[in-house]
């Protein structure tokens, strides 16, 4: 078994969980606490990529990210590559895939801490950042990190989007989704079957640990 | 903060907050001096509103709130003072523990964090100590029972050298039995500090018992104020 495209799933997917964790818990956080114009949009935009299409998804992608796009362009002249075709737009796709996750998860546990806990902090002399990180976020931490092992599992498999934005090139944005898919095609079955049970026990691994954690439980 | 570090400061509050539909659902206008003033009414009488107003944690749809010369609040110049900043030791009716922390975590976290650590804890303890409690620093809160969370939250009230004190429905989490306990303790404390406690009830008997001032409320308005003798009648 090649091991590369193994090793390219992995190292894409924890940057992007990465990225959905910082991204996702702000946006959480600004869905959750305050109500703004737009937050309805907002939250339909986040969540569109766990119900559209990969290929609508990826075209839209294409067209925002792509070579002539504003993004695209400005993203090339600082970095000297391209985002689409590359493995940075394998990460974009496994970003997209992991985001909702992520936000969902959080937002809803951060709802779910009691407000009389947060305003006790406020009487007790913490400003709003100290609230936040020292009582609101560990109250949330379970709920939080069950959201971030979803997206890590989502963007591990990604394989739609993937495929529109970053392409199959063997070698530079062929992950192991896409190795299956290109090894079941050719009939060299058995060169797929290892990541195949690699994929499988990460995914069952994964839903086993997330189900502990969101278990009902006090926190402590 | 005020500059006289000798006689208890009052506390102000006017505030009137309107319902959606119309009409009031608050509408007083009250000062509360050190000692133990209670706030008795049936539910739904505003009685947690206006504390939620002291605090800052409700907003008033006009009101002006002072404690001593410092305005906490003024909707009329649109100014409002922090809750963090106003020093205030809410004791909520569900506690508002951090479940996350142990008793001395929950303790040290309103100590001036000025203080190193080790001095904090060690003052921490002393509060634990002093409301009984000593021997839960290292628990968590959902190992407490109703008396000890209660001790727990009033010894962290306590340990921030608060400015005024609110106690919402305190007497709900605990036994029978340890009703009169918490009512020394809650007297020790407000006679110690010398600041205002003001604390919440529905029930004439706990008002009773422990108030040294009454403001009745009902329907959002306060219809009697003086000495808990003359407006609960009976005696103490």
């Amino acid at each position: 078994m090649d091991a590369a495209p193994l090793v390219l799933s992995l190292h894409v997917a924890f940057i992007a969980t990465l990225l959905a964790t910082v991204v996702g818990v702000a946006l959480a956080v600004l869905l959750a606490r305050r109500s703004f114009p737009g937050r309805d949009v907002l939250d339909v935009l986040i969540t569109a990529p766990m119900v559209m299409p990969p290929t609508v998804l990826g075209y839209y992608l294409l067209v925002a990210l792509g070579r002539r796009s504003f993004i695209g362009k400005t993203f090339e002249s600082l970095t000297g590559e391209s985002i689409v075709f590359t493995v940075t737009g394998a990460i974009v796709a496994a970003f997209v895939g992991a985001l909702p996750l992520v936000v969902k998860s959080a937002r809803a546990s951060l709802e779910g801490v009691d407000e009389t806990i947060l305003f006790a902090a406020r009487t007790l002399g913490a400003g709003p950042l100290r609230t936040f990180f020292m009582v609101h976020l560990p109250l949330a931490a379970r709920g939080i990190s069950a959201g971030v092992m979803l997206g890590f599992a989502r963007s591990l498999g990604d394989f739609g989007v993937t495929l529109m934005i970053a392409g199959d090139i063997p070698g530079e944005t062929q992950t192991a989704s896409l190795a299956i898919y290109d090894a079941i095609q050719a009939r060299r079955e058995s060169e797929a079957l290892g990541m195949i049970a690699i994929l499988t026990g990460a995914a069952v691994g994964i839903l086993y640990v997330v189900n502990k954690l969101t278990a009902r439980r006090d926190v402590g | 903060m005020s500059a006289d570090g000798g006689a208890a400061d009052a506390l102000a509050v006017r505030a009137r907050v309107v319902r959606p539909g119309g009409g009031f659902e608050l509408d007083v206008d009250l000062t509360f001096g050190a000692g133990i003033s209670v706030i008795f009414g049936p539910s739904g009488s505003g009685k947690s509103t206006t504390l939620g107003v002291v605090a800052g944690i409700v907003k008033p749809t006009t009101g002006r709130v002072t404690m001593g010369a410092d305005v906490w609040l003024d909707t009329d110049r649109r100014a409002a003072v922090p809750i963090e900043r106003r020093r205030i030791a809410y004791v909520f009716q569900s506690l508002g523990l951090f479940p996350h922390l142990s008793a001395l975590g929950n303790v040290t976290f309103g100590m001036d964090r000025k203080t190193p650590a080790a001095e904090r804890e060690k003052k921490a303890q002393a509060c634990l100590d002093r409301f009984r409690a000593g021997h839960l620093a290292k628990r968590k809160p959902r190992t407490f029972s109703g008396g000890e969370g209660q001790r727990v939250a009033l010894a962290r009230a306590f340990a921030m050298t608060p400015r005024l004190v609110l106690l919402d429905e305190p007497f709900s989490a605990l036994e029978e039995g340890l009703r009169a306990e918490f009512a020394d303790d809650l007297r020790a404390f407000a006679r110690e500090l010398s600041i205002p406690v003001v604390l919440v009830t529905h029930d004439r008997g706990e008002a009773r018992a422990i108030a040294d001032h009454v403001v009745l409320m009902d329907k959002g308005r306060a219809v009697a104020s003086g000495p808990a003798s003359q407006i609960l009648g009976g005696s103490r």
